[in-house]
């Protein structure tokens, strides 16, 4: 399953290298990202050679299934749609390395792929994605949504403010859908969101910094 | 584990915090004193209101955060002096070096190199 989903995604990939697109980040940008949750932990350090690609190393450490991944991650800006008032993305995301199960067993060829889009104004967002997941053959695919409103209209170079909720699905979980109202933030190039997610009583932290 | 997540949160933080704090910091310090400013520092604000400018409509201009790769792209051309990025109307506003210019080829290039659509431009003052 996982290889191929994998065939699809390069070949959605690279049937729409006509797309120009705006940048992962922007060309020569390096960009940090670290997202904390209650069932994982992981840090994304990547470069961005052109307006459209970016490539780096992901560290994951999932805590309910003890499992580490350590590999380089692919980041393409498949397709943007620039409105007057609007924009929209469609992004797809690979990663490839190792994953040590339980920590004491040795590391096996692991991997993911991550299709996700979004739409938004100066006003709203949304966001949809699906993630597909083969960590030292722990297989598991979830989806996730974010619908999220800005509550005032800040100029460029303000403190920007979102206020979002986030809804997961992982079909093989004892509690599949879990909810998770959150608040983003950014002046700048940083981005801090915090939220919790009502049904595990835990929190969320997520922070990128472009450079 | 859970320490460890306690740990990280906090540091994401702290960092965030002490980041946006000296961003201001250095912010203000501009305002108040008007060292010899280097491009980084003026292309946030417009000082540079003189001189030849060109406005650019750009479509997609929604989003403050992603908006940061036109200072970043811009400020690489020479002949730019400072760049003015209007969310509201949709509009950047390049503001050049006197007797320099930029096409509207390369000022669509850098444009769409951002990860924008150019709709079109205006020239003032002999841009």
């Amino acid at each position: 399953m996982f290889i191929r989903l994998i065939l699809i995604l390069m070949l959605s990939v690279s049937i729409t290298t006509t797309a120009y697109a705006r940048p992962v980040s922007y060309p020569d940008g390096w960009t940090f990202m670290q997202k904390n949750n209650g069932s994982y932990s992981s840090v994304h350090a990547h470069y961005s050679p052109t307006a459209s690609d970016s490539i780096g190393a992901y560290i994951e450490k999932n805590w309910q299934e003890d499992i580490t991944f350590t590999g380089i991650q692919y980041n393409r800006l498949v397709k943007r749609w620039n409105g007057r008032k609007t924009q929209a993305n469609f992004y797809a995301k690979v990663g490839v390395g190792q994953a040590n199960p339980f920590g004491n067993i040795g590391a096996k060829l692991s991997g993911f792929t991550e299709l996700a889009f979004d739409w938004e104004t100066r006003r709203w967002f949304t966001e949809y994605r699906i993630r597909a997941t083969d960590f030292a053959n722990n297989q598991s695919v979830h989806h996730s949504g974010r619908l999220g409103v800005a509550p005032y209209i800040g100029d460029y170079g303000d403190l920007h403010t979102w206020l979002m909720v986030q809804v997961e699905n992982h079909p093989e979980s004892s509690q599949p859908t879990t909810t998770t109202p959150l608040i983003r933030l950014f002046k700048g190039v940083q981005m801090l969101e915090l939220g919790y997610t009502i049904e595990h009583e835990e929190w969320l932290a997520n922070w990128i910094v472009r450079f | 584990m859970k320490s460890l997540k306690i740990i990280g949160i906090c540091a994401s933080i702290i960092i965030f915090s002490q980041s946006v704090y000296a961003q201001q910091s250095q912010m203000n310090h501009d305002d108040h004193d008007h060292p010899e400013m280097d491009k980084e520092s003026i292309t946030d604000v417009s000082i540079a209101t003189d001189g030849p400018v060109i406005v650019a409509s750009v479509n997609g201009l929604v989003c403050d955060f992603c908006a940061q790769a036109l200072k970043k792209v811009f400020q690489k051309e020479e002949a730019v002096k400072a760049l003015k990025v209007d969310l509201d109307a949709g509009e950047v506003r390049i503001f050049l070096e006197e007797g320099q210019m930029l096409s509207d080829a390369v000022v669509a290039k850098l444009i769409r190199k951002s990860g924008y659509s150019l709709v079109d431009t205006k020239r003032e003052g002999g841009a």
